[in-house]
């Protein structure tokens, strides 16, 4: 089950964090 | 840290100073590296529009990102700021920018990921940012940069009968102006 603002990879996850209109975070674990 | 501009909302230097750990690199635009503090342009990857960068576990790519309504064209103006194409394993993420539809948006092969602006009268109406969904079919999209306006509903209602493009639009801004 993937989590609803995450993204598969080959080598990972994915994971999309809003911080406020203009800007966010990805962040990968592989 | 990817900068696409210099504007307030997307670039604070006192915010990167408090983000920024001694191994964290930047890459921005001319504009905004003109602004960098003399120690933090040494970790910076200046790029222009069409330049790339390998930043060891991705590689980023400068797109253009500007507005063509004429009487728009004077919010971002074509050259300054960048878009990015980010290559992370095997996918393909796009951050748009402040821009509205523009031919090397609407060109994109191959994206996974995708954010796109939209808020009048800076960056797209809904429809504007649709259009440009259907033109480079990413296969997941947030609208991301809306405030208060009609945008966001209407990205995702023009584009509720195309199953191949999943639109993921969230609660997100609680403080839609923040």
């Amino acid at each position: 089950m993937i989590a609803p603002d995450s993204l598969a990879s080959s080598a990972g996850l994915i994971t999309v964090q809003p911080i406020n209109h203009a800007s966010l975070v990805l962040s990968f674990s592989g | 840290m990817l900068i696409t501009h210099a504007h307030g909302d997307h670039y604070e230097q006192r915010t990167v100073d408090a983000l920024a750990t001694p191994t964290t690199r930047l890459v921005v635009p001319q504009v905004v590296y003109d602004g960098l503090p003399e120690a933090m342009r040494a970790r910076a990857s200046l790029l222009h529009n069409g330049q790339s960068a390998d930043l060891g576990g991705f590689a980023v790519e400068a797109l253009p990102m500007y507005n063509t309504t004429p009487d728009r064209q004077k919010y971002h103006v074509k050259s300054v700021g960048n878009g990015y194409v980010l290559t992370i394993a095997d996918r393909r993420v796009y951050i748009a920018g402040d821009t509205e539809d523009i031919p090397e948006m609407r060109a994109l092969k191959s994206i996974d990921l995708a954010f796109l602006p939209m808020n009048l009268p800076y960056t797209m109406t809904g429809q504007q940012a649709a259009s440009a969904a259907r033109a480079f079919r990413p296969k997941v999209v947030y609208p991301f940069h809306y405030t208060n306006g009609p945008e966001p509903a209407d990205f995702r209602a023009e584009l509720a009968g195309d199953k191949d493009i999943e639109v993921r639009l969230r609660d997100w801004y609680t403080d839609p102006v923040a």
